[in-house]
């Protein structure tokens, strides 16, 4: 009997063990495969961005950042500059190729809300990187709420899109908008300027970035001759111009985008406007500018966030891959979306995964750190404006005769003309040219 | 004051433009009885011409309006006898369905092929000095063109034995049938004619505004305004009445605001219709 019993117990521990060993061994398997395959798997970074409509241009510049940087990454696995400290260790993010998924947003704030689901919903994205502008940054702003996937935003700057409304998955890599052309008035304060005409597209930024301008220009006490937003459809910006010029300003400032810079600019020699100063949004600092205008481009200022010519940690081995790459001249645009990468990448690392979206999210808010753009810093959690930009600062540039031989390392000569830095006196390449000579001089 | 002429003068430039497009609209609602909701699309295309033919074989823009003529005829012609001559003798709204439906089919097809980014002929900058008045070059060039044009038109119907043919059947087809007249060889020349001044001023348009796929819409809203303004199928209406909604815009931008620019051509729909819908002008 006992002998029995003890075949049996026996026999029962061999199929227990065996059941829990094969058991244990398949899940250990099953978890070692898991991990072998997600090491393996290619992070989506989900991206929709204007590659068609009115900031096709910009937007084609940004999402080229944002590729460079997704190629520099998975073959050095770092990029350049601050980031480089955090370790080099071999092709990828975390060991993992960066792919990206791109949609075209056809510049149309709506269509792009469609596709910011589309990429959570159905392409199952890991992460994703901003589209272009602050009308569209604001509209899919409340779908990273919702989806609790921090996103960075490089080119938005609106206040609309931040202020007041406590952010909490949505970070901007740009300052204020009224920055951009706020040099103007510093410059043409110092100038003695007595009056200014404010003519700007009816649009989220250029509202946000012209409409504070107005009223700090009154309270330096210029007096505004007009202030007007014209449809975001005009495509004959003359009758626009010639409405500011008959009130002969002393300034013309305003704009929207790079198609306005340069409608604006024609509209001024058809009409010959030649006010003291031009100073236009977002179009002088891309080469398109002068390319398209030629001799019409000298003497227009605007702003610009990054130069090839500045002395950021980096900067000279990101425009020297971008040269390669593109075969062409980066325009801040390209380097705002090179930086978002870098900003994400220092997240990712700390983090050192891309599942804890929370976690990342808490490094992008308190992140304190400088890229191949510049400074990054945004308010904090739980600040009324978190989110918003506070680190970043804003210059003027002016496009000037070229002299060859006094061009810095990296600034180039387009059509015998270069950006020059005007403001802030700080970190200016040249003096402003003021007043405005007049057109063909 | 000065700035008032300029203004005016300015608005009379634009008008003429305005004027080419809506004639080409009246032209084919009153002769051929067909509401052509893609004749904005024309306009776009004209643009487009002028554009590629600028930047791939350096054409100089102002030949582009020229042979944008029988291009877009030949164009129209073919379209006409191929598609619109049955909408001639459907109901109304036949028509307006087939031309919506092709408009969508233009100016999508404009996007796929050449994408939204605004495109736009870098010839004639800056401006002329005129007796302390300023204009520019373009515009004004423009608007020589416009008038060109038009005179030719006018000409070509009051004069010309095809242009004479062209007023009977818009008269009354019947009796231009009874008369001898080829009534349906009539409705394919003055479809084409419609489509060519419509090209014409797209090719025009190039010189001066930036060009895009959706540019068509702004045009046929200007063109039906133009035509309720005019008259149905009045050719001299519609040239008073485009010259009348350009001024309108150059006034109204300059001493209100562009955004309220933009509403004429609907308010002056709503208004003649309301108030004289034959229009302002007798035929």
């Amino acid at each position: 009997m006992k002998k029995e019993d003890k075949k049996e117990l026996s026999r029962r521990e061999f199929l227990k063990g065996t059941v829990i060993g094969t058991a244990a061994l398949g899940m250990g398997g099953f978890a070692g495969k898991t991990a072998l395959a997600q090491a393996k798997t290619p992070i989506k970074i989900g991206v929709a961005i204007s590659l068609t409509g009115a900031w096709a241009r910009e937007g084609e510049l940004e999402v080229g950042g944002y590729k460079l940087w997704g190629k520099v990454i998975n073959e050095r696995g770092c990029t350049f500059g601050e980031v480089e400290k955090l370790g080099c260790p071999g092709p990828g993010l975390l060991g993992r190729q960066v792919e990206f998924v791109v949609y075209d947003d056809k510049s149309d704030p709506s269509e792009a809300i469609k596709l910011i689901r589309k990429l959570v919903v159905s392409d199952k994205v890991d992460l994703i990187l901003g589209p272009y502008g602050s009308a569209v940054s604001n509209a899919i702003a409340p779908l990273a709420e919702d989806y609790k996937i921090p996103i960075i935003t490089p080119l938005a700057n609106a206040p609309v899109i931040w202020e007041g409304k406590k952010r909490e998955w949505f970070v901007g890599v740009l300052p204020a908008a009224w920055r951009n052309l706020f040099g103007c008035l510093q410059i043409g304060k110092d100038k003695g300027v007595k009056t200014a005409a404010f003519i700007y597209s009816d649009t989220a930024f250029p509202i946000g970035a012209t409409r504070p301008l107005v009223v700090r220009a009154k309270e330096m006490g210029m007096q505004v001759v007009l202030d007007e937003a014209y449809p975001k459809e005009t495509a004959d910006w003359e009758p626009m111009m010639s409405k500011a010029w008959s009130q002969k300003p002393d300034m013309i400032i305003g704009g929207g985008y790079l198609p306005d810079s340069i409608g604006l600019v024609k509209a001024a020699k058809a009409v010959n406007a030649t006010p003291k100063m031009f100073g236009f949004l977002v179009g002088p600092a891309i080469a398109d500018f002068t390319k398209s205008l030629k001799g019409d481009a000298n003497y227009i200022t605007g702003e610009t966030f990054w130069e090839p010519f500045v002395k950021t940690p980096g900067n000279l081995d990101f425009y020297s891959a971008y040269l390669k790459e593109y075969k062409s001249e980066p325009s801040y645009h390209a380097a705002a979306g090179f930086a978002a990468g870098q900003i994400l990448e220092r997240a990712v690392k700390e983090v050192s995964n891309i599942e804890d979206k929370k976690a990342l999210r808490d490094k992008l808010y308190s992140i304190k750190t400088t890229t191949i753009f510049g400074e990054y810093e945004v308010n904090p959690l739980g600040h009324p404006d978190s989110g918003w930009q506070i680190g970043k600062a804003t210059n003027l540039i002016q496009w000037q005769k070229a002299d060859p031989k006094r061009l810095l390392p990296n600034q180039v000569a387009i059509e015998g003309m270069a950006k020059q830095i005007v403001f802030p006196s700080g970190v200016k390449t040249a003096d402003v040219i003021f007043p405005f000579p007049g057109w063909g001089k | 004051m000065t700035n008032f002429i300029e203004i005016l003068i300015r608005g009379v430039m634009l008008g003429s433009l305005y004027a080419l497009v809506g004639m080409g609209l009246t032209l084919v609602w009153g002769v051929v009885g067909i509401v052509n909701i893609a004749h904005g699309e024309f306009v776009m295309l004209g643009a487009y011409l002028a554009f590629w033919s600028f930047s791939l074989l350096q054409l100089n823009p102002l030949l582009s309006v020229v042979f944008a003529i029988p291009v877009f005829f030949f164009a129209g012609t073919m379209i006409h006898k191929r598609i619109t001559e049955r909408l001639t003798k459907a109901p109304e709204l036949s028509a307006l369905i087939l031309t919506f439906g092709m408009s969508i089919l233009i100016w999508n097809l404009a996007q796929f092929f050449w994408t939204n980014t605004y495109r736009s002929v870098p010839y004639l900058t800056g401006s002329f000095p005129f007796f302390g008045l300023v204009f520019a070059k373009s515009k004004t060039v423009s608007f020589f063109l416009a008038i060109g044009i038009t005179a030719a038109l006018f000409a070509f119907l009051k004069y010309s034995r095809l242009g004479k043919g062209i007023r009977a059947t818009s008269q009354n087809p019947e009796v231009a049938l009874v008369c001898g007249i080829n009534t349906m060889k009539m409705r394919a020349v003055t479809f084409g004619m419609g489509i060519a001044l419509a090209g014409a001023a797209g090719a025009i348009v190039s010189l001066q505004w930036v060009i895009f796929p959706q540019m068509g819409v702004s045009y046929v809203s200007k063109a039906f305004a133009i035509v309720v303004l005019g008259g149905l199928g009045n050719i001299q209406g519609a040239l008073a009445g485009g010259l009348i909604i350009g001024v309108l815009e150059s006034l109204v931008t300059q001493y209100w605001s562009a955004k309220m620019a933009q509403i004429i051509p609907s308010m002056t729909i709503l208004l003649i219709l309301l108030l004289k819908p034959t229009g302002l002008f007798k035929r």
